[in-house]
């Protein structure tokens, strides 16, 4: 148990070594530097470069980067005077993180509850409509779901507004668009583990002994279907928390994803790095939680690890 | 297997649609009377009429000989961007499974460092560094998508490395390399079409992507993407400059994505099959 965390921490560590690594050389392989767009005076060029430590030998500026990463910080960004990377994320994540958990609760809830019905009315009517709805919720990309919605509901419609407001009503056009994609894998995954499960013996065994229907589906099938979509919704929950660069993009939300993008066009090379080894960061903690609590409540699990 | 998956009707619609794609987009601008940067101010902004069927841009430019060679580039991006992926994910996932040993560990180390980062994250960071343009952009794009190609081909090839022909042509002398491309190959070309149907409509929406960030092709030259990057910025007062574009990326990712899963359906019934007689 402790060596398999272990082990796991350690590997993700190692991951996070390489992104950091990887995004820091990135950012200085690149041609010119943040000032290369301005006309700056060359003396005041050397003392803006001086003060960020730009003027240092590369690696003296990454040991000095990874230094200030040990303690949590991601350094100053190079375009909005006198705000940190870390000021920056933490005003914008909370935007992302909102709509990201709305939409991972609603894609989870309609993911189920759909995947499960369609498994229990396999090949009727319901189970198709259901299919060809994921299909097309598979192939319809969040740009055109996003612009479409506010089309309809916002100009049209004029129901709902089509931008971030004060009021909450303003979320749930982009937590709809978020939801969409990933509630329709989750559809998928669902009512495919379910039909596995449904076959399995042990559920013939309680439907031949009289009980009801909705219980075996629900108390029996279930739990064992679910077990395997936790691994997909670990990676899912960083990318919704974290945001969608086009949701945000589409429907002026302040958040991380936005950010990103403006800081790509400025070439802020401390934000984009920053952004990069944040959302990792993310990524890899629900992952590394996903795996401890797999390996906490099935058993099974272990077996393989050992086996592999 | 082709055959197989032929033989519904819904994939030959499919397959006929992408091979129009493909006609029109290289040959539409030749016959087409519209090219598609050159500007008409006065007739900026207009509607689908009988001139300009799809309607005109913010420019005046024809939207459908734009649409035409969009698509162009576009599918010249997802088509090298699979190039790659296929090509390189086949190359190291067949010499980490045939090798075994250190080199084993070392490449797959390596896959499964970079699978645990955020691919648009190496996307961004790539074409940043490249500067955005059609060749940058499909060799980062070919880049990331080659990682869970190399793992698929690593799994197939370590099932047929012991093998009794692959061990009867290792007697005859065959080197790994010839090994390799004579016998490993024709085993995965079914894995490899299949992820390559697949990596089409996955390179043309990252395209799509990089173009909404601002990261897409430079003007004068529009993939689909930057079609519906400049429709999203007009759609609230002319929706078709982003519904037309937006449309036939659609209708193209649908089509290979079908194509996709009845290759993936044919290959399993097969290997179901070859199970059955052995």
């Amino acid at each position: 148990m402790a060596g398999y965390i272990i082990k796991k921490a350690a590997f993700n560590l190692g991951v996070m070594f390489v992104v950091v690594t990887l995004t820091f050389f990135f950012m200085h392989l690149l041609p010119g530097d943040p000032l290369t767009t301005r006309r700056t005076e060359p003396i005041i060029k050397e003392n803006i470069l001086a003060r960020y430590g730009l003027d240092q030998p590369v690696m003296v500026q990454y040991s000095s980067y990874l230094y200030r990463l040990a303690g949590l910080d991601l350094g100053p960004s190079l375009k909005y005077p006198g705000r940190s990377v870390n000021d920056i994320i933490k005003e914008s994540f909370p935007v992302s993180a909102t709509v990201g958990l709305l939409a991972l609760l609603l894609s989870s809830v309609l993911g189920v509850s759909l995947g499960v019905a369609s498994a229990a009315l396999r090949d009727k009517w319901p189970d198709r409509l259901v299919l060809m709805l994921t299909t097309l919720g598979m192939s319809v990309p969040n740009f055109a779901l996003g612009a479409g919605l506010i089309y309809l509901f916002a100009l049209k419609l004029r129901l709902l507004p089509a931008a971030m407001s004060t009021s909450p009503l303003g979320l749930v056009l982009p937590v709809l668009t978020l939801a969409a994609l990933p509630a329709a894998i989750i559809v998928r995954l669902v009512r495919t583990e379910m039909i596995e499960v449904l076959g399995r013996d042990y559920i013939v065994a309680a439907r031949a002994r009289g009980l009801n229907a909705g219980s075996v589906l629900l108390r029996h099938a279930l739990p064992n279907a679910l077990s395997g979509i936790v691994h997909y919704l670990s990676p899912l929950a960083a990318t919704l928390l974290t945001g969608s660069f086009i949701v945000e993009k589409i429907f002026a939300l302040p958040g991380l994803g936005q950010y990103y993008i403006t800081s790509v066009g400025n070439r802020d090379y401390n934000l984009v790095a920053g952004i990069t080894i944040f959302y990792t960061f993310v990524l890899l903690v629900s992952t590394f939680s996903a795996d401890v609590l797999i390996f906490l409540i099935n058993p099974q699990s272990r077996v393989r690890d050992e086996v592999a | 297997m082709l055959i197989r998956a032929l033989k519904n009707k819904l994939v030959l619609v499919c397959l006929i649609l992408i091979g129009l794609y493909v006609v029109v987009s290289i040959g539409g601008t030749f016959f087409f009377q519209f090219e598609p940067n050159s500007q008409d101010l006065l007739q900026a902004n207009t509607g689908p009429d009988a001139a300009h069927w799809l309607g005109t841009d913010y420019l005046g430019r024809d939207l459908l000989a734009r649409i035409i060679y969009g698509s162009r580039i576009s599918l010249t991006i997802a088509f090298f961007a699979t190039l790659i992926n296929v090509t390189v994910g086949f190359l190291v996932g067949s010499v980490s499974g045939l090798l075994g040993g250190l080199a084993d560990r070392l490449l797959i180390g390596l896959v499964d460092i970079f699978w645990c980062v955020p691919p648009f994250l190496i996307v961004v960071m790539l074409t940043v560094v490249l500067e955005p343009g059609v060749k940058n952009i499909f060799i980062a794009l070919g880049l990331v998508l080659w990682i869970p190609t190399a793992r698929l081909i690593r799994g197939e090839v370590r099932v047929i490395r012991n093998a009794p022909f692959v061990k009867f042509a290792r007697l005859n002398g065959a080197g790994s390399f010839k090994l390799m491309m004579r016998h490993i190959l024709p085993i995965c070309l079914p894995v490899l079409l299949t992820t390559a149907a697949f990596s089409i409509p996955d390179a043309i929406m990252a395209e799509a992507f990089l173009s909404i960030v601002g990261l897409g092709v430079q003007a004068p030259n529009a993939s689909l993407g930057v079609l519906i990057s400049d429709g999203l910025q007009s759609f609230r007062v002319y929706p078709w400059q982003w519904l037309f574009p937006v449309l036939s990326l659609i209708v193209l990712v649908l089509c290979f994505n079908i194509l996709g899963d009845a290759l993936h359906k044919a290959y399993s019934y097969r290997a179901k099959g070859l199970l059955e007689h052995d």
